[in-house]
């Protein structure tokens, strides 16, 4: 499987190249404690090991969803650098993790098209742990210029917009 | 939900009147700052890309990644501490309401919510300096059997700008009551 190339260009894309890892972890309690406590968020299940075991019977300290998001978009970001643009992200939650664990997040490109003065690149991801287990299932569309095209324009919500009803459904 | 001829709804008129009802504007109250973004940033351990010269850092100082306009509402610094609810119940949870969009609550039977996913879509990039502001909408209410009962499925879209209305991201969640 080849490696989509970074600073992604349409003309350089195709289906099936795959974007750079993004490995996270052992994720321990200090990591866990400390994105609660950023995000101000005080759910017991992720820092407190006695209650998320004895009271809600769960195998161990719950990794955040709210983490796992980012760390999606984080592997989108990294590999679309400043010129391609992470439009949409949409993921399940079917798995739990838990702290201990590490994680890597994946993406695979599965279509290429044009799409305006752009491209348009369909990318499926996910986050998997140690043993395989596939936690977060999504898809994602990035914006990339041509690479004999117009940057992505700063104000794109209306390009959005028209991408949105010509390309995608909702 | 071809099986409501057998099973009974827990869904009444009252409630998928409800689909398309929008919440109040919320304000995060305060400008997002570069302490609360490196913070942040840390946290969420945004991974560090070298950039060629003369090119803004990865992660950058001044622009926060394009999720972060869900975590800009916190207890602002005269509200209540919400800890003071453990001196009560000592085993409460911890979430103390967090996640309030303003919406109606649906009333329902199903105790136990999860959350099945999200969608994203993301316009603009949060600045320092921005004050976020968002406003949550139930976009659709359906409920489904499921193999252990019913199950209703809760989608609430919430649309975050800026003080002055610039679209930062618009975020889909869809939680499951059951």
């Amino acid at each position: 499987m080849s490696r989509a190339p970074s600073c992604p260009v349409l003309e350089e894309l195709a289906a099936g190249q795959e974007l750079p890892p993004l490995v996270s972890g052992p994720l321990l309690p200090p990591h866990l404690m400390r994105w609660s406590a950023a995000i101000e968020n005080w759910h017991r299940i992720h820092y407190d090991h006695p209650y998320a075991i004895g009271h809600e019977g769960l195998p161990g300290l719950l990794v955040n969803g709210s983490w796992k998001q980012h760390f999606v978009v984080q592997l989108l970001r990294r590999w679309a650098g400043s010129t391609a643009w992470v439009w949409k992200v949409e993921f399940r939650f079917r798995a739990m993790n838990v702290a201990g664990e590490t994680l890597t997040a994946w993406g695979r490109i599965t279509d290429v098209r044009p799409a305006h003065d752009f491209g348009l690149v369909e990318v499926e991801t996910g986050i998997v742990n140690g043993d395989g287990v596939e936690s977060t299932p999504g898809t994602a569309h990035v914006l990339v210029p041509r690479r004999d095209g117009p940057a992505i324009p700063e104000a794109r919500e209306e390009l959005l917009a028209a991408l949105g009803s010509s390309v995608l459904q909702g | 939900m071809n099986d409501s001829t057998t099973t009974p709804s827990c869904l009444t008129p009252e409630i998928t009147a409800l689909i398309g009802r929008k919440g109040p504007v919320r304000s995060a109250g305060e400008p997002l700052s570069r302490d609360r973004l490196r913070r942040f940033n840390h946290a969420a351990m945004e991974p560090v890309v070298p950039v060629p010269e003369g090119t803004p850092p990865f992660p950058r100082d001044d622009v926060a990644p394009p999720l972060w306009p869900l975590h800009a509402f916190v207890r602002q610094p005269h509200e209540p501490d919400p800890f003071d609810a453990l001196t009560g119940d000592p085993d409460l949870d911890g979430t103390y309401g967090a996640g309030e969009t303003g919406l109606p609550p649906i009333d329902i039977p199903l105790r136990r919510i999860l959350n099945g996913g999200v969608s994203a879509e993301f316009f603009a990039p949060p600045r320092v300096g921005d004050v976020v502001h968002a406003q949550s909408e139930y976009a659709d209410i359906v409920e489904r059997q499921g193999r252990s009962g019913p199950m209703v499925v809760v989608s609430i879209r919430t649309t975050y700008t800026d003080q002055n209305g610039r679209l930062l991201c618009r975020v889909t969640n869809a939680f499951i009551r059951r």
